[in-house]
């Protein structure tokens, strides 16, 4: 086990009691984790410490701290005013320096009073005062219009200085440029101020660099690195060959990622184009087929045979229907008639009033609407009664 | 015109098949560099090496850009390289001893670089190819760990919040760990040119 030198004992009395910067902390938590010997004089100023916090308490705990009026009091009980002058010694100084209580206070008043002793005691007092105060005044004039400069020089010269143990560790930051600028200018001081040391560490660490590059390319030296270059190339021929496409995929989870944060509204455009065309076609496809792709819809049409027929629009229409004129050729015995072109009118709900144009098919006999207006007689229906 | 690590990466994102092709050329060294530092045998870095761009290549659609490339690489590299390692038992056991002959508890009392005193300077290295077959095999005599660390700091340029990033260590450990490295490195580069080459 080593032994502690007197510098890492010191560091870690003043780790123990937390009285150290950051870089010393830390120094002194390296030491401690590093060396057993430096743990166990830690442990040992632990022991210590709880000792004395003991101790202390314990008096404390077992003390009679006496308050201070009650030192008057006492005194008046117990009839201090014949006590010895060491006796009451503590009490004329405490009056003497103005940190008696009142009652205290007048107590002493009544010593002065009846005692020469105690006010010869207190002269003295003032006396040494007086005494102390003259010699502070006869003191010679001090200059002291270059001690902040003698203070200031002496900071930056400790400031400056090269610690070995401190500073090391800034020298190793410093060559690998982990410096602050006020750490760099501390540095360059050094080197400045040629401090043996510091040339010698940065020296030491400029030749471990190039000690280690130069080793680093020996062992480069005849290294075939296109071997490099052509594995990677194998590694992406057997990509491509594996997803047996001939497009270069490298790069294909990119533009997938791409896709995905494009707006819905692009992403599915085609979709949604080709849904809307599907839409119009299958419009007109059910426009078309309508009554063969839904139930077939009954619609009630009557179907009147009619010899001939006048009418007008918004009028009642004057139907002569064959059946009835065979009934009365029946009835006469006479020949029936010779064939006549008969109408069929096909009624649609709704449709009663008509167009004189569209209405009836053509070639279908008819009188002039007009004049169809004129001999029709109001009111008369349309007789479907032998409608089909 | 040369394009920054940044563009090519987008480029080989995008599936530009030379802009990846730069990439590896312009770090194939420094990969070869730290496989080498953590592997010491030339044919194990290579191989290493190349599987290192095969899987950067695989895997390059996953780099976001938050990191430098080369970080992001070389925290690629010393993972396979371990990976190699354990897969190896032979690297196990000789990292293992030399760890415990260069590792030891020696504390802090008197532990610092030693003022130079070898007198090395690059054209005195650059100069003679004995003197540089010597430091590598220094370089080779240090552990693993303190391998890769001076090498990525040192040849790689690497910072310690970087390393402290590649290597999954703390900034602190960075600098425990780089303090050491450079001691033995020093050790041992008095070691091996004691009594056989004068620099």
């Amino acid at each position: 086990m080593t032994a502690l030198t007197l510098q890492q004992k010191e560091l870690l009395e003043r780790h123990y009691d937390g009285e150290l910067s950051e870089f010393e902390a830390k120094k002194a938590e390296k030491l401690i984790a590093s060396s057993a010997t430096a743990r166990e004089f830690v442990e040992s100023l632990e022991e210590i410490g709880t000792a004395t916090r003991a101790a202390e308490e314990q008096a404390w705990s077992t003390a009679n701290a006496p308050e201070a009026s009650s030192v008057a009091a006492t005194a008046i009980d117990s009839d201090l005013t014949t006590a010895s002058l060491d006796e009451l010694a503590p009490l004329l100084e405490r009056f003497f320096d103005g940190e008696t209580d009142d009652l205290e206070s007048e107590f002493v008043a009544s010593l002065i009073d009846s005692r020469d002793d105690v006010a010869d005691y207190l002269t003295t007092l003032d006396n040494l005062r007086g005494g102390i105060l003259g010699s502070a005044e006869a003191m010679p004039e001090v200059d002291f219009g270059g001690f902040w400069d003698a203070v200031s020089e002496k900071i930056d010269e400790a400031t400056t200085s090269f610690d070995s143990d401190e500073h090391r560790v800034l020298l190793y930051r410093f060559h690998d440029g982990e410096v602050t600028d006020e750490e760099v200018a501390q540095v360059n001081g050094w080197v400045d101020a040629n401090v043996p040391e510091v040339v010698s560490t940065l020296d030491a660490l400029r030749e471990v660099k190039l000690a280690t590059t130069c080793g680093i390319e020996t062992a480069q030296e005849g290294v075939d690195f296109s071997s490099i270059w052509a594995a990677v190339e194998d590694a992406m021929d057997e990509d491509l060959e594996a997803q047996g496409d001939n497009i270069v995929a490298f790069g294909k989870a990119k533009r997938e990622n791409e896709t995905k944060k494009q707006p819905i509204l692009q992403r599915y455009q085609q979709s949604i184009y080709g849904a809307v065309a599907a839409l119009f076609i299958g419009g007109i496809i059910i426009g078309l087929f309508n009554d063969q792709i839904f139930e077939p819809k009954v619609i009630e049409k009557t179907v009147v045979i009619v010899d001939s027929v006048e009418y007008a629009p918004g009028s009642s229409v004057m139907i002569n229907s064959p059946v009835q004129q065979a009934s009365a050729i029946q009835q006469d015995g006479a020949e029936p008639p010779a064939e006549e072109p008969t109408v069929i009118w096909i009624l649609d709900t709704g449709e009663e009033n008509l167009d004189g144009d569209g209405s009836l098919e053509e070639g279908a006999e008819s009188e002039p609407a007009d004049a169809a207006a004129e001999e029709a007689p109001a009111d008369v229906e349309p007789d479907f009664g032998n409608s089909i | 015109m040369e394009r920054d690590d940044l563009e090519l990466v987008e480029a080989a994102q995008e599936g530009d098949r030379e802009a990846f092709r730069e990439l590896v050329e312009k770090y194939q060294r420094k990969v070869y560099s730290i496989c080498y530092g953590m592997l010491k045998n030339p044919e194990d870095s290579l191989d290493v090496s190349q599987e290192v761009f095969v899987k950067v290549y695989r895997y390059i659609e996953k780099f976001n850009k938050q990191s430098s490339f080369y970080t992001w690489l070389y925290r690629i590299t010393v993972n396979m390289c371990i990976d190699y390692i354990r897969k190896n038992s032979k690297h196990k056991s000789v990292e293992y001893d030399d760890r415990i002959s260069r590792d030891g508890d020696d504390g802090i009392a008197g532990e610092h670089i030693m003022p130079s005193k070898l007198g090395l300077n690059p054209d005195k290295v650059y100069g003679r190819k004995e003197l540089r077959e010597k430091m590598l095999e220094a370089l080779e005599s240090l552990s693993e760990k303190h391998r890769t660390i001076l090498i990525l700091r040192e040849v790689e340029g690497l910072s310690y919040e970087e390393i402290a990033d590649v290597l999954n260590i703390s900034k602190g450990t960075v600098m425990s760990r780089l303090f050491h490295a450079r001691k033995y490195f020093q050790e041992a580069i008095e070691e091996y040119l004691d009594g056989e080459l004068k620099v």
